[in-house]
């Protein structure tokens, strides 16, 4: 066949319809001008029409033979089949939405997960030629760290090392920066320093305006320039054109906006999207809590990333080999003692970054992972609903299948059918699943976005997750539509051909049905297993302070300006005078039950100066410098602290006198700080010495019970709560904290408005609640749990229709039976009985069969799992407990309710129907 | 007993249908088939409806096209022409079918020796 005709052939198949008739009517025309030949001739009209046709010939015959010749028959019968699928589906439309639906889930949500990994830890960055940059990290007494001072990268970037550097600000000193445009005071917005080669080496070209470049980063606090990102400028201006020269407001200080980046530009930072980028020698407008990085540098404080981009062939090692000596003379000295404990010598490390750096990746890569792998059981489960349903309808059809077979039908011909009807039914799962996918991608990351700062990402699907998603669709046909096609055409012509009328009575398809429920039962337990392991760990990290009012707690950072330098004479006392006004302010609001401060947050410990631990006491002020001594961290608070966040407290609380400046030393201890220090003691009364500069000896009046509200993750730590004079940390910052007598949404105004009128130099930060702060710590056991528990119910419902599907299929198998048992006066108990069997067989199956499978599951997840379970491991016996009692639940009222409908069997009307 | 008609050999009636677009131009297959029996004068036992299948041959292969047109009496009919492909074709197996005749009466005329 030429390639020509092939071509013709194959567009034939497809116009078979118009071919067809156009066929007809040139017989038609054929046989009208031979018959009117013959009648030329002197026949009867009747004769001559007979003639006509006798003269053809067999006119179907003629017509096959062309039709053949015509298309190509494989595809013909394709087209019929997709056709066949298409009609069986629609006259049949509850099958149709049940098998698309759970498909379309299953496969949505593992290309929503799979969309997520790619864009965290797989996808380029959007630059230029991404494989060759670097992340420039230095290793220090044998612990690898991305952040540099400012000097450092100077003399770093000065050094020719066959590769270039650019520098921006790193993600550990947030810039959150309150923004207003034409005087109006906005919400808060994300920014970044860069140097000003950051965009030239990175290759971005900018969309409106011009980016930063060398020239606009030479001189501290000289460059009041900003360029927008795409979101920002969309969010904010609306794609103005004209923005270049226009003036932003940020921090008090007002920036030129010069330019727009592309909108596929995000930063380097996966996760982490600024709104605008400036000029690194902004820094100290627009990060006034830490101070002038730049000019007065800190060597503590280390700020500022390095991206690398090799020139062509210079090897990471070389360059690094080259970079190393000049940071070793900008580094400060190690102890040697410390160094010879420690032993490695300073070194510089180039890792790639082609797929940018990102948090988020260590922090939720594990999670992501097990998800997918939660959502790829739950797809599976789906697929043995689909593969019984199938079954099911496969069962429905023998009749027809036994009569085309007994007809010549061939067994591969009927076979590709049922195929098509599951690749059709894949198809459309696929396709939901796609669409599913892209809005549940957004979800997820809402969700995770309730930490800090919201996560960004580029979440338009490229080509890994479409083949992903035409993959998991494929596979699932090919899983669900196996057995269904291998059961649907063994069929015994002869033992077959006598029920076509009736219902089939031979239960073929029955065991393998049987054997995927098992499966299925199986699979949802390990699943409810997996979920009942992280809600427990998020029950755990939540809900140890037993507060159940989380959500009328109100967290406000506060930092009024200085708040960085309480050293500075007099510091200490304006910022008090600032904090007791604002106490005071928002305290006389309507719907304030108490307020008060504390310089520790969720999610944001701030170890405050240590305090030696005193067993018993004894330890006198000198003994107190012992290093091996254990010790406590040092928080400062104000009084009414534990009364607002809920904490339990026995003694005494602060008064107004303990706050003063010249009150004697008091302290507040937690239960952890007893256990150690007065085990089987009053601690009420005794000291403990602090170990830093001023050395204290403080008396302590109360014992607070433990709290673990700042770090939920790590076991509680000895607390020792000490007025805001009295603490020895040297930092100033306040976090404010409200209780509510109602509803927050409606009092969060009036607090804004009562913090806006004690002090308006004080930003305007976020105000959440507490709930929200801990969530936020917690965002990644939440999503695990969340998402997990939704998932092992959805497994589960699926597994329940699966067995009340097969139950109900047996039910009517053996209507007859039943029917015959109960008019020979059977009880309907028996009845009953006989279907609870059939689902306490499945059940335990599945169970016994899950065992297995959960030890696998444990063994091969055991160092994630430790990773993301807390206060409980793989094989907690409640969570074993719960998932099979949840699973046996379910199971019940899956059989029940077919027991039902057996027991309901009229021996009259069953055994009439025969 | 010798049949008054012969079956049509394969890949005869291509050929017949290709001469008769040549010599006739455009036709509609009821005239083709009529000029085939005429020019068979009985010799040959045609199905007329089996040129279809042929037509669809030539026109698949591109040596003939096709187009509605109206018949003597007014009918709409499909009239069928030769393309240059097929003159070219008819050529090449009216030259080939010619050898194979003179070569098959060679061999059936000369008793072997």
């Amino acid at each position: 066949m030429t390639l020509r005709s092939a071509l013709k052939r194959i567009q034939a198949s497809f116009t078979r319809r118009s071919l067809d008739a156009s066929l007809d009517e040139e017989v038609r025309a054929h046989l009208e001008m031979l018959a009117a030949d013959h009648q030329c001739r002197g026949l009867t009209p009747e004769a001559a029409g007979l003639a006509a046709r006798r003269d053809f010939g067999g006119i179907e015959q003629i017509k096959d033979a062309y039709r053949d010749a015509r298309g190509v028959s494989a595809i013909e019968h394709i087209l019929r089949d997709l056709a066949y699928a298409g009609r069986g589906l629609r006259k049949s439309p509850g099958f149709a939405v049940a098998v698309v639906v759970t498909l379309a889930l299953g496969i949505g949500a593992n290309t929503a997960v799979f969309t997520l990994i790619d864009a965290i830890s797989w996808r380029n960055l959007s630059v230029q030629d991404p494989e060759s940059l670097s992340l420039v990290s230095r290793i220090r007494l044998g612990r690898s760290e991305t952040g540099f001072t400012f000097p450092q990268t100077r003399a770093l970037r000065a050094v020719d090392a066959g590769v270039r550097l650019a520098a921006y600000s790193s993600s550990a000193f947030p810039l959150r920066l309150t923004a207003s445009v034409d005087g109006n005071l906005e919400p808060p917005i994300n920014g970044q320093l860069v140097s000003g080669n950051y965009f030239d080496l990175l290759g971005v070209v900018p969309q409106a305006g011009r980016l930063i470049r060398a020239d606009d980063d030479r001189v501290p606090e000289g460059h009041p320039v900003a360029v927008l990102s795409d979101a920002y400028w969309r969010r904010r201006f609306g794609r103005d054109p004209a923005i270049a020269g226009k003036r932003l407001l940020l921090s008090g200080r007002a920036f030129d906006i010069i330019g727009v980046t592309p909108p596929e530009f995000f930063g380097v930072e996966v996760g982490l999207s600024p709104d605008v980028f400036l000029p690194m020698m902004m820094q100290a407008s627009v990060m006034p809590v830490v101070g002038d990085l730049i000019v007065k540098p800190n060597v503590n404080r280390t700020w500022v990333q390095l991206l690398a981009r090799l020139e062509p062939g210079v090897s990471r090692e070389r360059a690094s080999s080259l970079l190393e000596p000049v940071y070793r003379e900008n580094v400060p000295q190690v102890p040697p003692a410390l160094r010879a404990r420690s032993g490695a010598e300073d070194r510089i490390v180039f890792t790639p970054a082609a797929t940018g750096i990102s948090d988020l990746r260590a922090h939720f890569s594990t999670s992501l992972f097990i998800l997918l792998g939660i959502v790829g059981i739950v797809l599976l489960i789906g697929c043995a609903n689909t593969a019984n349903l199938l079954l099911a309808r496969a069962a429905a059809r023998r009749p027809e299948m036994t009569l085309r077979l007994a007809l010549g039908a061939g067994r591969a011909r009927l076979m590709q059918q049922v195929l098509i009807e599951g690749l059709v039914i894949g198809a459309l799962g696929g396709l939901g699943g796609f669409a599913l996918a892209t809005v549940l991608t957004r979800v997820l990351v809402l969700y995770a976005s309730a930490g800090r700062v919201p996560i960004a990402l580029d979440l338009t699907p490229d080509l890994r997750v479409l083949a992903f998603t035409i993959a998991t669709s494929f596979l699932c046909t090919v899983v669900f539509v196996f057995v269904p096609a291998i059961r649907a055409v063994r069929v015994e012509v002869t033992a077959a051909i006598g029920s076509v009328n009736g219902t089939a009575r031979t239960l073929g398809g029955v065991s393998s049905a049987r054997l995927l429920v098992v499966t299925q039962v199986a699979l949802s337990l390990v699943l409810l297993v997996g979920a009942g392991l992280f809600v427990q760990t998020l029950i755990n990290l939540t809900t140890t302070d037993h507060d159940v009012s989380r959500d009328r707690v109100l967290v406000v950072r506060v930092e009024p300006s200085g708040s960085n330098q309480r050293g500075a004479p007099g510091m200490p006392e304006r910022l008090h005078h600032i904090y007791t006004a604002l106490m005071a302010r928002v305290g006389s609001t309507p719907g304030v039950r108490s307020v008060s401060m504390g310089n520790v947050s969720p999610g944001k410990p701030e170890s405050g100066a240590a305090v030696a631990i005193t067993p018993g006491g004894t330890v006198g002020m000198q003994d107190a410098r012992s290093v091996d001594r254990p010790s406590a961290s040092m928080q400062a608070i104000y009084r009414g602290y534990f009364a607002t966040l809920g904490i339990g407290l026995r003694g005494r609380d602060f008064t107004e006198a303990d706050q003063r400046l010249d009150a004697p030393p008091v302290c507040i201890v937690n239960e952890a700080f007893v256990r150690i220090a007065f085990p089987d003691q009053d601690p009420i009364g005794k000291t403990c010495i602090s170990v830093g500069a001023p050395r204290r000896a403080y008396m302590i009046v109360g014992v607070a019970d433990d709290s673990r509200y700042s770090n939920p993750r790590a076991p509680v730590q000895p607390v020792v709560y000490t007025p805001f004079f009295q603490s020895n940390t040297g930092r100033g910052q306040m976090i404010l904290y409200v209780r509510l007598d109602g509803d927050p949404r409606a009092i969060v105004p009036a607090v804004r408005d009562a913090i806006w009128e004690a002090d308006n130099s004080v930003p305007q930060y976020e105000v959440r609640t507490l709930a929200e702060e801990v969530d936020g710590v917690v965002v990644r056991e939440r999503l695990l749990a969340t998402v997990s528990m939704a998932f092992s119910l959805l497994a589960l419902l699926l597994t329940a229709i699966g067995l009340h599907g097969l139950l109900s299929y047996l039910v009517l198998q053996r209507k007859r039976e039943l029917a015959i048992r109960v008019a020979l006066g059977a009880r309907r108990s028996g009845v009953i009985a006989l279907v609870a069997r059939e689902a306490v067989v499945l059940v335990g199956l599945g169970a016994i069969a899950a065992v297995p499978l959960m030890l696998v599951f444990a063994r091969v997840s055991v160092q994630f799992l430790s990773d993301v379970l807390f206060g409980l491991t793989v094989d907690d016996g409640v969570t074993f407990a719960a998932a099979i009692s949840a699973l046996i639940l379910v199971g019940g009222v899956a059989a029940s309710l077919a027991a039902t409908r057996a027991s309901s069997v009229d021996p009259m009307v069953a055994l009439r129907a025969e | 007993m010798s049949p008054p008609s012969a079956e049509v050999p394969y890949g005869a009636l291509d050929l017949m249908v290709l001469k008769t677009l040549d010599a006739m131009g455009p036709q509609h297959g009821y005239g083709i088939a009529r000029r085939i029996e005429q020019m068979a004068e009985g010799m040959l036992a045609l199905n007329q409806g089996t040129i279809y299948p042929a037509l669809l041959r030539l026109e698949q292969k591109g040596w003939i096209e096709s187009d509605w047109g109206t018949s003597e009496n007014n009918r709409r009919a499909r009239f069928y022409s030769i393309t240059r492909a097929g003159r070219k074709q008819l050529a090449l197996e009216a030259d080939l079918w010619s050898r194979t005749v003179a070569m098959m009466s060679r061999m059936l005329g000369e008793p072997s020796s």
